[in-house]
């Protein structure tokens, strides 16, 4: 097995924002502010044909709420028969026994549900929705007795960076498979919220470096996702790199893409540069030719990163988080704590 | 009797056959800096691996016809080396892949 850093012909991953429509409304949601005409049924059927021509090998179910759309799971069923690997991310409130047993039968490979604090109020505050803490843990329930692989989803951010070690609790309470600390994205809503929710360099550099403490200690498998930043924190630089990733930087247009619900296509969900549309444009052709992936895979550094030994192995970390907050892809990313002396 | 080693069917994956086509012409052209390259890629419940030529040409063989002597009898005779080096690589990658489940 190797880390190579070729790109491979064709996404491996496909992260699918399958509708536009939530029961929620989180303040760090990236895809809320977004709006248009969501793909027909027959339209998501013509795209799933697309991505199993295109061989890919993992399409994970995102929204809003993936849930919503009833299309769901003639879908996902017909990824799964023609192999492609399923997973969903949900926030659990239309998960009852019925639909816990439709994604087992399915064969759904991971679920993902996101719980943002152990205390109901705030997750259930920082959702706008009554009561969705504790449908979310019922959700966790049913599909693990349904056998289903269980994440829970967490997306860091002022409302929960001190009470990780309570997540950490829960999360082997419930014996779930993985808890993933996501990282905030300023995107959509997380954007206009960035300055009340999102944390500053110094204290990203501070919750990660107390996760990777958590990880060799902890009974659940907790997960930092493919966060190039931690590269910083590695005592060689390559060591996160052969553990961890396939690829330097972020995996975003180098391993996958997203499809908006409307079927436009962006290197990741948390950006709108949009590279074409399933339905007008030829996902191969985008993959091999856009001039937007070119230069996500060819970075060059600006700033402090020029001065930075780590720029090789991180690539200036999160491009979306970057482009986003300052409009230049190269940019670094703005969570980065790293200075020169 | 040994046990015949196949693909988990719960994986997901994909042979890039141009990028083989390169590295074999880079091969030839004497230059070896390619041959770490991926080309195989493995999707296990979202999780990816990819293999480099050797590994992929071991996950081609696993096809559920094979043991691993079998293995290490095909790749030693096209490959030549001597056969405890092969052994040893074969063993080691076998073992990684059936940790990782990607092998039963």
């Amino acid at each position: 097995m190797n880390t190579g850093i070729s790109i491979p012909s064709a996404p491996l991953s496909i992260a699918w924002n399958f509708t536009y429509s939530c029961n929620m409304n989180c303040e760090h949601c990236y895809s809320r502010t977004e709006q248009g005409k969501e793909l027909t049924n027959e339209e998501q059927e013509y795209v799933t044909k697309q991505l199993i021509k295109a061989k890919i090998l993992h399409i994970n179910f995102g929204g809003g709420e993936p849930l919503i759309r009833p299309s769901f799971f003639f879908i996902a069923q017909l990824a799964k028969k023609f192999g492609i690997g399923i997973s969903l991310s949900s926030n659990g409130w239309l998960i009852d026994n019925r639909v816990a047993k439709s994604l087992a039968s399915i064969k759904v490979d991971v679920v993902s549900i996101s719980i943002d604090s152990t205390n109901p109020e705030k997750h259930d505050k920082f959702r706008n929705c009554s009561g969705s803490f504790n449908r979310a843990i019922e959700a966790i329930k049913l599909l693990k007795q349904q056998g289903l692989k269980v994440k829970i989803f967490s997306v860091l951010s002022k409302i929960n960076y001190k009470e990780v070690k309570e997540l950490i609790k829960l999360a082997e309470t419930l014996e779930v498979d993985e808890l993933l600390f996501k990282n905030y994205k300023p995107a959509g809503k997380g954007l206009i919220n960035v300055d009340r929710y999102d944390l500053t360099p110094q204290e990203w550099e501070k919750v990660y470096k107390k996760l990777i403490k958590f990880q060799r200690h902890s009974k659940v498998n907790i997960g930092l996702g493919a966060e190039p930043l931690l590269h910083l924190l590695s005592e060689s630089p390559s060591e996160n790199d052969e553990n961890q990733s396939l690829i330097r930087g972020a995996p975003c247009g180098k391993l996958s893409l997203c499809i908006k619900p409307n079927g436009d296509i962006t290197p990741c969900a948390y950006v709108n540069l949009v590279l074409g549309n399933m339905l007008k444009d030829d996902l191969l052709y985008i993959w091999q030719n856009s001039p937007i992936l070119y230069q996500l895979r060819n970075k060059k550094p600006t700033g402090k990163c020029t001065k930075c030994p780590n720029f090789e192995w991180c690539q200036g970390g999160c491009f979306a988080a970057a482009y986003n907050t300052s409009g230049c892809i190269d940019a670094p990313d703005p969570h980065c704590w790293w200075q020169p002396n | 009797m040994e046990n015949k080693l196949k693909r988990n069917p719960a994986v997901s994956w994909r042979l890039e056959k141009e990028k083989i086509c390169q590295i074999n012409k880079t091969k030839e052209e004497g230059m070896l800096k390619d041959l770490d390259e991926g080309v195989v890629f493995i999707n296990l419940k979202n999780e990816m691996f990819e293999l480099n030529l050797l590994g992929a040409e071991i996950w081609l063989l696993c096809n559920g016809e094979r043991t691993k002597k079998d293995i290490i009898k095909v790749l030693f005779k096209k490959y030549k080396i001597p056969r405890e080096e092969l052994e040893h690589d074969v063993n080691d990658f076998l073992s990684k892949m059936k940790n990782l489940h990607l092998i039963i």
